[in-house]
């Protein structure tokens, strides 16, 4: 098969569909993004004009029967930072676009106002079209049905959502998992708000001209298979607690660190961590059956399956999947420690394609601020549903994101990195998340190179840039890769298998310095392009509040020298 | 004093976040000798799989940390993998 390039230009509704270029061979997921945005987009350019593109680009090893690998990639300029992002996610959307040949799907242009389209590819048949009448305005989960209902349900959906429709700072985009939930989201960057400004409502990949991922060395890979698997299978992290806990299996170690956040980052333990840990969830999920699914996988053929379904009290399904980050920003965040009530914002922002970190971290600054009070579920259910859907202007305030609710409502504890929302992970407390917040390409983000699993005093802020750049090294290696973070810790103990399967994939011959300066030289040109569009180092920092207000338990402070932060990219 | 409670001996609470001996969420005493390290605590609890990270008082702590009385020690998933080791780079 041979490997395309599909080109959609919104303006003028043009569809190319192209061979991989030489040079874009060994390119994909995120060193893709980077290579295109960088070559073909203006750094200066309005992030929600026509002149942003926006690419979808699977992992380099998605489609194949890797576990953990089909990961989808989503590039664009983003409107939350003003910078280059690459934003990731599972579901079902990566393994179809890689199936049916695609290593990019990159759109330009936009639609004319109120015009809304469904790009179709059907292998090479590619083609937009007018969504139904009643998905534009839709939630994600009634959208989604629609369109299973005309494209069938063997078919991968990307969904704007209400949030992106609406351009909010909150919106990403939400892709259907294997049983069609739309609950996998390129969650950060506000990525959906640049589908919206597009008027694209949907991307629907059919699932019915799956041919294989090339591999022009068939032993070489299959060595690599079985190694990869057998690791994977016997690490009890990625063989037990993953499918056991989730992304919830590190609660209680940041809440005990002192690095949960907690009332809008006022305090980092919160006293009803327990209650919405990943004990009480596991054991919730459990007694009350039903639909219920301690372990659940979002892509066909993970066998870590880290998601999870969680039920009602009468076992019928409310969310899937119950994540830290959402238990982190929604829950504590928000002085809330009920399940329920988090299962029930999980389905919201799922249904508004909403970021759960960004939102939660927008409803903080809004509790500080006394629009609503700590703790309130009712109260946040309503700005949810009501008033983030409907567009209100305390909906569009919370929509915004932390950063612009922070400026609207005159606060100054705002929880933001290029006014990107913190993840769920203190940095005065976890310091190597701190630097990664600061020095990723992408703002503030945990996904870009968390330092929790590090043996590690966090609180010490000596030899976290380093620890920061090695894992944000790693993780760009994983997010070129197409695979999972939970994969990333097998990058050790596995690494010959994963030479096998990139050489035995692409035909090199590859060591693991060559894929770790190719990931470095990703990072550096995210760097370039911030810098170009006007994102110079004084932005690589966290708020000032962060090195002034002590945090409890542990007192702490951000306290990294600004000349180590700006030291992380230069050397070699 | 507690009978058998001497200055010889150290008392730590202990919590460990996942199944253990039976129960999905463990909480209780250890008495140790005085000068026991964290390192003997995990072996006498049976908790030394590299996947278990363990805190004491809220922060890191290396296998040769002494224990002190009233030492709260958590017992904690090492999960979000990856090595701690310097980049090669």
């Amino acid at each position: 098969m041979m490997e395309r390039v599909l080109r959609v230009n919104l303006t003028t509704g043009d569809i190319r569909v192209e061979s991989l270029p030489a040079d874009w061979r060994l390119l994909g997921g995120r060193s893709l993004t980077a290579r295109i945005l960088t070559a073909e987009a203006d750094p200066g350019c309005d992030p929600l004009g026509p002149g942003n593109i926006l690419v979808w680009a699977p992992g380099l090893l998605s489609g194949t029967v890797v576990s953990s690998s089909s990961r989808v990639s989503v590039g664009c300029k983003s409107p939350l930072t003003g910078g280059i992002k690459e934003s990731n996610a599972g579901g079902q959307t990566g393994l179809l676009l890689a199936q049916a040949g695609y290593r990019a799907v990159i759109v330009s242009g936009a639609a004319a106002p109120g015009t809304w389209h469904v790009l179709v590819i059907d292998g090479e048949n590619v083609r937009l079209e007018p969504p139904p009448p009643s998905t534009p305005g839709a939630g994600a989960y009634a959208a989604a049905d629609e369109l299973f209902r005309r494209y069938g349900r063997q078919c991968a959906l990307a969904l704007c959502g209400p949030a992106g429709e609406q351009r909010m700072g909150i919106a990403g985009i939400g892709n259907t998992d294997r049983e069609g939930r739309p609950s996998r989201l390129n969650a950060r960057g506000a990525v959906g708000a640049v589908m919206g400004a597009k008027g694209l409502k949907a991307l629907a990949v059919m699932g019915d001209q799956r041919r294989p991922v090339p591999a022009p060395h068939p032993e070489q890979w299959k060595q690599g298979t079985l190694a990869y698997h057998r690791v994977l299978r016997e690490s009890p992290v990625t063989g037990r607690l993953y499918p056991d806990y989730g992304t919830l299996a590190v609660m209680e170690k940041v809440n005990r660190l002192g690095g949960l956040p907690t009332r809008n980052f006022s305090a980092g333990s919160f006293a009803g961590a327990e209650a919405i840990g990943s004990v009480a969830t596991r054991e919730l999920i459990l007694a009350r059956g039903g639909e219920g699914m301690t372990t659940h996988a979002c892509m066909t053929g993970c066998a870590i399956r880290c998601s999870n379904v969680f039920p009602d009290a009468g076992g019928r399904e409310v969310a899937s999947s119950m994540e830290f980050e959402t238990h982190g920003l929604m829950g504590s965040n928000l002085g809330i420690d009920d399940l329920d009530a988090i299962a029930r914002f999980t389905r919201l922002c799922n249904d508004l394609g909403a970021d759960t970190i960004e939102t939660g971290a927008a409803l903080g600054v809004a509790m500080e601020a006394g629009l609503l009070p700590w703790g309130d579920a009712a109260a946040i259910e309503r700005v949810l549903d009501r008033d983030v859907r409907r567009g209100t202007p305390l909906g569009r305030i919370i929509g915004a994101g932390a950063g612009t609710a922070g400026r609207v409502l005159g606060i100054r504890r705002v929880p933001v990195v290029k006014n990107q929302a913190i993840s769920a992970y203190d940095p005065r407390a976890l310091k190597g998340n701190g630097v990664t917040y600061c020095t990723s390409p992408m703002g503030a983000d945990h996904t870009a190179g968390n330092t929790i699993a590090a043996d590690t005093d966090h609180l010490d802020p000596r030899g976290k840039v380093a620890l920061s750049r090695d894992m944000q090294i790693r993780t760009a290696i994983m997010d070129i890769l197409g695979f999972c973070s939970f994969a990333r810790g097998l990058l050790d103990p596995a690494a010959e298998a994963f030479l096998h399967l990139f050489n035995g994939r692409l035909d090199t011959r590859w060591e693991m310095d060559d894929l770790r300066r190719h990931a470095l030289a990703v990072i550096r040109a995210e760097v370039a392009f911030n810098r170009a569009a006007g994102l110079g180092p004084g932005t690589d920092r966290l708020p000032e509040w962060f090195r002034e207000e002590r945090l409890p338990p542990h007192s702490a402070v951000f306290d990294v020298p600004d000349a180590d932060l700006d030291a992380i990219w230069t050397q070699d | 004093m507690d009978a058998g409670l001497t200055r010889d001996t150290v008392v730590v609470q202990v919590e460990v976040f996942f199944r253990y001996r039976g129960q999905p969420l463990h909480r209780g005493a250890e008495m140790m000798a005085a000068g026991a390290t964290l390192g003997a605590l995990r072996e006498r609890m049976g908790l030394t799989q590299p996947h278990v990270a363990v805190l004491v008082n809220g922060r890191y702590a290396p296998p040769d940390a002494v224990l002190a009385d009233g030492d709260l020690v958590s017992f904690v998933h090492r999960t979000e993998g990856g090595s701690a080791a310097g980049s090669t780079v």
